[in-house]
């Protein structure tokens, strides 16, 4: 009886076998290659067969590997034969496509239309194996140079417009400019005898190089030397002479070589579109405002001392001497209120600064502080136009959150604290609505410990309810605080634009323009509040036009609102000046509250913790700071360098786009009316292959 | 030794004496004869030694190899080693230069739209190790020629292929990575896209698991020789594309064991 065999033996075995299995020979993979291009062309005018290809595979094609091609025409077959045995008619560089990859490009004279045009890779010189290509052929007749040649000759200037680039542009049916350079071709032209003129209406939409268009031979000669190259552009190397200047254009002849040897036509350069910012920087001059503090309370009877302290301390009024308001609901009380307001005002003004009523009101009725508005009303919306030194407008740091209930006097006072909703409009912008607070202020509770922040323009409630769970010492303090407002000159001249606020002409800030000037807007993150109005814009013809066109709904809303009391905003300038073409424009700031607060206070995350009913708050403090009014009064100055330009000449002429590249269908006039103009123009060492897609 | 003898042989005479007074004997059947024993004790005492290899410090030689790749090319390795002896291990390091020839056969392959896993020349740096199996005095021919120390042994390793100019245009972090990939990356394939020969594709294995069996044959002056068989274990190309699973080489090293 034998035993069987013991299971590693049978395993063993096992491995053996598929050991002895995996041991035979290494197997041959295919390389898997294949055209990716395959593109060839014959213009009838030139003669000549241009034949662009490129192969991949997955273990690259080495230099053993030829590139063949055939065609029959009417008098001859050409069998298989590879690129390189044909003389070519231009030069082809050889290119580097990758280990992966053979590619490149040839010519060959043709002087009979082929047909049945292939291509193929011979997979070695010495090898039968090949692989065909699906061959796209294109024939392009005769025709006009711009559209039936395969270079076009075209020219552009730097941003000096003082130097001339000359370029040749590939055209290919199947293929872009740059993808045939990046092939290998290169194309020998010359540029010479060159003449400048005037004239500027060159080229068309069919035509947009002008390639062909005689040059005129009326024009003067500028003298340069002719250039010339095998790569895409060539500079000149000297500047135009200086009678060039108002030129528009420079035209010359331009050579090209073909299977029929030089070939001559026209090139034109047209010069960049002259562009500067219209007006670089609007200045208004910020100046500090003197505060006019007051502290209007009960002086017959204390509300509550802590909390009068806190209104104190935040406004930084110290012991100043109570304004009493115990007969509030007497009648004519708010005149006497506004009587004391003016005052001091009076009494400010010789100081020669514009001026901000400051004032903490310590009050535990509403009828109290509609007194007060009332007061303020016939004070402060009446000098907020005035020259410097003015009453730019008031502060009231309130012992309860409202909304300020007068409509003239909310464009000019900053009332805290506000609540979020109410006032005179709700949907109206409010400066107050940035100190407004939330009518609950929840704690953040975690087992005994309790955590809050306050406000540092609180409420009344609010601030009790704080120092009562976390002690005065953690409810923050004002350290100091300033007040802006913009100086107003004499000339200011100021348009109410309702509950968006006031449009001031500060002082006769205007530029001048040409009828056929044109101007670009250009939009940026950063607020431009910017305004512009014309003689016109003032004149009732306008107001009528645009009264029945904003009826009719021909106009934008904006326009119809801001149009028909005389001004604009900015970015509609160019427009505006491309249908009107007026020649003197004055800008302006549109502002929504006439000056800014900005306080720098410390502020304290505070805590307590509840334990057998005694608690002990503690905190961290920190420096904080807040503007509130409007932010247009934290510079002096507006820069609209980059935010309106202005072409003075050549406007119609194409533009460089910010890429550098040459965007020959687009111009200033028509195209950047709303769009940012940032040219990248070419430099003369930049390289003969400029970007050209 | 001799006393060790001598007690053998006594036990022997004394087993003998007890099995003639006792026909039937329970532990006759682990009784062994005289000779039988001795040969046993002298087998495990002492060795016969021509050359006392494990008593040197080091072995240094110079290698041919001839590899087997299973492809149509062929490949030659120069180079040296430098081996270390132990107790009872044998630790070596090698250094070789790849030679890639083509053949008839991979010429053809060229002129087709297939090709087939090889490697181009090379540097290979292989860190081994040798296990001696059996080894012992043995005779020569001809007969003039002296005795040698022939130690069988099975040997294990690492195999480590760097292509010189393959890492060109790299950064010094992406070399410093490559060397340590057990592949090829995709810049170093196209480096070596010029280097290879028309009718490989490139096996891009770095390292590889070599075994194998040897025989060092050592002479009373120190001089050696030692052929060797090594296969491959395909540990990590077997998950790579284009790779050479199971190939192998013969090599034949000649140094001096100092």
């Amino acid at each position: 009886m034998t035993r069987p065999p013991a299971r590693g033996a049978r395993l063993g075995a096992g491995l053996l076998v598929l050991g002895m299995g995996g041991c035979g020979k290494v197997g041959f993979v295919d390389v898997n290659a294949a055209f990716t291009r395959a593109d060839v062309a014959w213009f009838e005018e030139e003669q000549t067969l241009f034949v662009f290809y490129e192969v991949r595979a997955d273990q690259g094609i080495g230099d053993p590997s030829l590139i063949e091609i055939s065609w029959v025409t009417d008098d001859a077959r050409v069998d298989w034969t590879p690129l390189e045995d044909f003389t070519p008619v231009h030069r082809h560089v050889r290119v580097d496509c990758g280990p992966q990859a053979r590619c490149g490009s040839w010519s060959i004279a043709v002087p009979d239309q082929p047909r049945d045009v292939d291509l193929r890779l011979r997979y070695h010189h010495d090898g039968e194996l090949a692989l065909e290509a699906q061959t796209t052929f294109n024939r392009v007749g005769r025709g006009s140079d711009h559209t039936n040649r395969s270079l076009v000759v075209y020219g552009v200037f730097d941003a000096s417009n003082s130097f001339v680039q000359w370029r040749g542009r590939h055209q290919f049916p199947t293929l872009r400019n740059e993808e045939a350079s990046a092939l290998g071709l290169r194309r020998w032209f010359e540029v010479a005898d060159t003449r400048y003129g005037r004239d500027g209406s060159i080229g068309s939409t069919r035509n947009p190089y002008a390639y062909g268009v005689p040059c005129t031979s009326t024009f003067p000669e500028t003298g340069l030397e002719p250039v010339e190259t095998d790569e895409r552009a060539v500079f000149h190397p000297t500047e135009l002479p200086v009678e060039a200047s108002r030129a528009a254009l420079v035209c010359g002849t331009a050579t090209v070589t073909d299977a029929l040897g030089p070939y001559e036509s026209s090139a034109w350069a047209r010069k960049n579109p002259e562009v500067r910012p219209a007006f670089p920087t609007l200045r208004s001059p910020i100046r500090e405002a003197t505060a006019i503090p007051f502290f209007l309370a009960p002086c017959d009877r204390r509300i509550d001392a802590k909390h009068e302290a806190m209104q104190r301390q935040r406004l930084l009024l110290g012991d100043l001497r109570a304004t009493c308001i115990d007969d509030w609901d007497q009648a004519g009380f708010a005149d006497q209120l506004a009587a004391t307001f003016q005052d001091a005002v009076e009494e400010t003004r010789a100081g020669g600064d514009d001026m901000v009523l400051v004032i903490g009101l310590h009050r535990d009725t509403d009828g109290m502080a509609r007194v007060v508005e009332e007061a303020l009303a016939k004070v402060v919306p009446e000098e907020r136009h005035w020259t410097s030194p003015r009453l730019a407008g008031a502060f009231v740091f309130d012992s309860d959150a409202r909304a300020i209930e007068d409509g003239g006097l909310d464009p000019v006072t900053l009332w805290c604290p506000s609540t979020l909703t109410g006032g005179v409009d709700p949907t109206a912008p409010s400066a107050s609505l940035l100190c407004a607070i939330a009518p609950d202020n929840p704690d953040f509770e975690l087992g005994p410990f309790t955590f809050g922040t306050l406000p540092i323009l609180p409420s009344r409630d609010q601030y009790l309810d704080f120092i009562d769970t976390y002690s005065e010492n953690q409810a923050g303090k004002m350290l100091s605080y300033t007040l802006r407002a913009p100086e107003f000159a004499a000339t200011s001249d100021h348009v109410d634009l309702g509950t968006f606020g006031v449009a001031t002409f500060l002082n006769d800030e205007r530029f001048g323009a040409d009828a056929r000037d044109a101007f670009s807007y250009c939009s940026s993150n950063e607020l431009k509040p910017v305004v512009f109005r014309t003689p016109f814009m003032e004149s009732e013809a306008f107001q009528a036009i645009v009264a029945e066109l904003c009826t009719e709904g021909a106009l934008p809303r904006g326009f119809c609102q801001t149009g028909a009391l005389g001004l604009l905003p900015l970015q509609l300038l160019p427009e505006y000046h491309s249908l009107l073409g007026e020649n003197n424009y004055e800008l302006g700031i549109a502002w929504d509250f006439p000056f800014l607060l900005r306080m720098r206070f410390e502020t304290v995350a505070a805590g307590s913790l509840s334990a057998l009913g005694f608690s002990l708050p503690f905190g961290f403090a920190g420096n904080g700071q807040q503007y509130l009014g409007t932010q247009i009064w934290r510079a002096d100055a507006i820069d609209l360098s980059e935010t309106l330009t202005h072409c003075e000449r050549f406007c119609d002429h194409p533009v460089f786009g910010s890429a550098g590249v040459y965007r020959v269908l687009l111009s200033f006039r028509d195209d950047f009316a709303t769009s940012c103009y940032n040219p990248d123009y070419p430099a003369p060492g930049d390289g003969g292959f400029p970007v050209d897609p | 030794m001799a006393l060790l003898l001598l007690g053998a042989a006594l036990a022997c005479r004394a087993a003998r004496a007890e099995d003639a007074e006792e026909g039937d004997d329970p532990l006759s059947e682990h009784r062994l004869p005289f000779d039988v024993l001795a040969e046993r004790t002298i087998g495990t005492t002492s060795r016969p030694v021509e050359f006392n290899w494990r008593r040197t410090q080091a072995h240094v030689a110079v290698a041919g190899d001839h590899l087997f790749e299973l492809n149509n090319f062929d490949s030659y390795r120069a180079g040296a080693r430098a081996r270390f002896p132990s107790r009872n291990l044998l630790y070596e390091v090698g250094l070789g230069y790849v030679f890639v020839l083509d053949t008839t056969s991979s010429r053809q392959l060229a002129l087709t739209p297939y090709r087939q896993p090889g490697r181009p020349e090379r540097l290979e740096l292989d860190l081994m190790v040798g296990i001696p199996l059996a080894e012992g005095v043995v005779t020569t021919a001809p007969r003039w020629f002296p005795a040698a120390e022939l130690v069988f042994s099975a040997y294990a390793g690492l195999r480590y292929s760097a292509w010189p100019g393959s890492q060109a245009g790299m950064r010094f972090r992406d070399k410093v990575t490559g060397l340590l990939s057990p592949t090829l990356g995709r810049k170093e394939l196209e480096n070596l896209e010029t280097r290879r020969l028309q009718a490989m594709a490139i096996d891009p294995t770095r390292y590889t698991v070599m075994v194998g069996l040897g025989n060092d044959i050592y002479f009373r002056q120190g001089v050696f020789v030692a052929p060797r068989v090594l296969m491959s274990l395909p540990v990590i190309s077997a998950f790579q594309t284009n790779s050479l699973l199971w190939w192998g080489g013969f090599d034949l090293a000649v140094g001096v064991a100092f």
